[in-house]
């Protein structure tokens, strides 16, 4: 048996450990928090920015808490987006299509900037909306 | 082709959505250590701008950097890097050949001149005037030469293009130099690894697009956001080196506890790399996750730093015979000494009992 | 070649070289000169008691205490700090592990059995904190005081540098302060060789010299008479 000839027990405990690094993402996302309700002005803060272990983005995680909206964007690969218990405070998880995480960011606005429509697919969008509208009332006369 | 189409009209041409392109900007942003804003700026300069013309070089090499890239973990986000770029020579990915592709690479270079990228991966033999690797009659050496000229910048793609690589360990018979001992009038950009990390070469290419510039070096030439760190540091075994708990052969008790490797040779402590963070074959694991030291390769000269499973401690002291030699060489050194010593004594000995001898005084 | 190349490289062989060269020729210079006959009859019969003074010079007097105690005290943490980090820091054991290997062609577990224990790294950092800041107060010591100061030479600050730049350069290559690690460690190598090329030439020689000096000393108070 493979297991016998050489069994691995690999000592989990360093990624167990709150390395302290969670507080300063906490304080940094509250910062953010304050500005935004005083002038509108979010921004977010990347998780892959501080080395952060396991055990500190569940604390981080279960601080924040769930809100009441969450969302999938299907855009190469699956991006979750979830309100935290803190209005305007957003989980944010982008996958690529194999299932990994590719950012991990914790963003501060009204909405997230990936589920907001631009402006420029708007007016594409738009257009071919206006000539679905156009065309049953061209056959409609025909 | 119309070459005034801008990446964003392309992308959406390619079918690739904004929100797809703003999360591929997102998670480089994130792997460049930029501020969290920098991804939407990204996605916004990169769209507006054409696509720049870049030639790829493969000079005296394996091709294991090509391979990396093209089998970058994240199919549709790094991939979508060749859709930002017009790759217009690159001999292995290129379905022309022969004089078809030299005539391509010619006009690429002509009409693109002083704007396009130059990628190089291998070192340039410099012996009998470069004859050791040639391209379609024509040696490294005098292709690097020329290309170099129209070039905007030049991107050194793995250890051998950087530093010289495994061609030029010793004794290096082709005489191979990096590029940088080469082009000394362009700006170089040295992205090393034995290969490296794909997405590196993405984050460099794609800080190009954004900023029109290249990213900040270090004084080895590599971008500080992904060579700013030892391996060391972002260890997942760092905690293991710190309590002073280390493996001591590779199927020990402390080798299944998955400790500290320094003692089997691990190099990470002096190797600038990216490996502990952003990972390879699929984000699975990195060398020293699967169980082996780090070996070096982006360090310049990595292959001739002595073995590979020598703890990086043992530095080099000599031999037993050196030390022996030094040792002969005290010893008599203090054996002479002694011996001048007692000669010294003899003489006051042999003076002071003969009082006879010396003038009478007054 | 660059800085660190060459102080793992031709920088440590010389540093070794010239190390074993330098103490070999003092030791070897000293045991053979020829000692004075002692024409005198030896008070005292016992002629190996003397040898107690060897631990009898480890701390000072009654008498003393009171003016030597800083200096004593100071001294032994210093050291002790010092050898603590030198022997018990495992890239340092590795190192000598494979001095060992190459001399003598032995492993120390080979020999003993057990393995040539090692501290973690945070306890090497506070020895050696302790130890920097114990040699800091000895010097400030030397330097206030008015015949310590009469007294030092040179000698007595080179090799108090000597001693001091292994373990400050080696806390800042541990924690990465200051500079990229391959730079700190250079430094680190370099000024540790620059202790074993000072070694046997200055005051430090007194590590190999120290207990032998006592021994004869007592044995000559011994033969005199004299009260250890
Ligand atoms: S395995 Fe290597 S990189 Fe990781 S902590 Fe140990 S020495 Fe450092």
């Amino acid at each position: 048996m493979q297991d016998e000839v050489f069994p691995l027990r690999f000592e989990r405990a360093p990624a167990a450990v709150l390395t302290g690094n969670a507080r300063p993402v906490l304080a940094e996302v509250a910062a953010l928090a304050e500005r935004f309700a005083e002038s509108g002005a979010g921004g977010a803060v990347d998780l892959a920015a501080m080395p952060l272990s396991p055990a500190d983005v569940d604390w981080l995680r279960g601080t924040l808490g769930r809100g009441e909206v969450s969302a999938v964007i299907e855009a190469a690969g699956a991006s979750s987006v979830e309100e935290t218990a803190f209005a305007g405070v957003w989980w944010v998880t982008h996958r690529n299509p194999l299932g990994e995480v590719v950012a991990e960011l914790i963003e501060v606005a009204a909405v997230p900037a990936i589920i907001a429509a631009a402006r420029e697919d708007a007016a594409a969008g738009a257009a071919r909306l206006a000539a679905i509208v156009a065309a049953p009332a061209a056959e409609a006369l025909a | 082709m119309n070459p005034a189409k801008t990446i964003g009209e392309r992308l959406a041409e390619a079918g690739v959505s904004r929100r797809a392109f703003l999360k591929f900007c997102t998670a480089l942003a994130s792997m460049m250590a930029l501020p969290p804003a920098a991804g939407p700026a990204m996605a916004q300069a990169i769209a507006t701008r054409e696509r720049p013309s870049v030639i790829w070089l493969p000079f005296q090499e394996c091709t294991g950097c090509t391979e990396s890239i093209t089998r970058s973990h994240t199919p549709t986000l790094e991939s979508l890097i060749f859709d930002l770029v017009s790759l217009d020579y690159q001999e292995t990915l290129m379905a022309a050949a022969g004089h078809q592709a030299e005539a391509v690479l010619a006009a690429a270079m002509k009409e693109n001149f002083g704007k396009y990228l130059l990628i190089v991966d291998g070192s340039v033999p410099l012996v009998e005037d470069g004859a050791y690797s040639c391209t379609a009659g024509r040696s490294n050496l005098a292709l690097l030469k020329e290309a170099a000229q129209g070039a905007a910048a030049i991107i050194c793609v793995g250890t051998c293009s950087s530093y010289g690589g495994i061609p030029r360990a010793a004794p290096n018979p082709t005489q191979a130099v990096p590029v940088s001992a080469v082009v000394k009038d362009r700006p170089i950009v040295n992205v090393p690894g034995c290969p490296p990390i794909p997405v590196v070469i993405t984050g460099v290419l794609a800080h190009y697009l954004t900023f029109g510039n290249l990213p900040e070096l270090d004084p080895l030439g590599r971008p500080k956001a992904f060579y700013g760190e030892t391996i060391h540091d972002r260890c997942y075994r760092r905690p293991f080196y710190d309590q002073g708990r280390f493996a001591k052969t590779f199927d020990d008790e402390g080798a299944r506890s998955g400790w500290c490797l320094y003692e089997l040779g691990c190099k990470g402590p002096v190797t600038y790399n990216a490996c502990a963070t952003l990972k390879w074959n699929a984000g699975t694991s990195f060398p020293i996750q699967s169980g082996h030291g780090c070996l070096g390769c982006s360090e310049p000269d990595f292959w001739d730093r002595g073995s590979f499973y020598r703890p990086l401690a043992a530095a080099d002291w000599g031999s037993a015979k050196t030390v022996g030699a030094a040792a002969a060489a005290g010893v008599a050194l203090g054996a002479a000494a002694a011996w001048a010593a007692r000669r010294r004594q003899d003489r006051f000995v042999k003076e002071a009992a003969a009082p006879a001898d010396r003038k009478p005084e007054g | 070649m660059d800085l660190l190349a060459f102080a793992r490289g031709p920088g440590m062989q010389w540093a070794t070289a010239i190390f074993v060269a330098g103490v070999l020729w003092r030791l070897v210079g000293v045991a053979l000169l020829r000692r004075k006959p002692d024409l005198s009859a030896p008070r005292v019969a016992a002629k190996w008691k003397g040898l107690r003074l060897i631990v009898l010079r480890s701390w000072p007097r009654k008498e003393f205490l009171g003016g030597t105690a800083f200096t004593e005290v100071m001294g032994y943490v210093f050291h002790i700090g010092f050898l603590v980090a030198l022997f018990f820091y495992l890239p340092h054991v590795l190192f000598f592990a494979d001095v060992a290997q190459g001399l003598l062609g032995v492993t120390f577990k080979g020999v003993f059995g057990v393995a040539w224990p090692t501290l973690p790294g945070g306890i090497i950092y506070f020895a050696s904190a302790v130890s920097v800041a114990a040699l800091i107060a000895v010097l400030v010591h030397r330097l206030v005081n008015p015949v310590k100061r009469l007294i030092s030479n040179f000698d007595d600050y080179f090799s108090w540098f000597v001693t001091i730049a292994p373990i400050a350069t080696g806390m800042a290559a541990y924690s990465h302060i200051g500079a990229p690690y391959q730079t700190l460690l250079a430094l680190h190598l370099l000024s540790v060789e620059l202790l074993m090329v000072w070694f046997p030439f200055g005051k430090l020689m007194h590590a190999f010299t120290i207990f032998a000096a006592r021994g004869s000393t007592g044995m000559l108070f011994e033969r005199k008479g004299a009260t250890l």
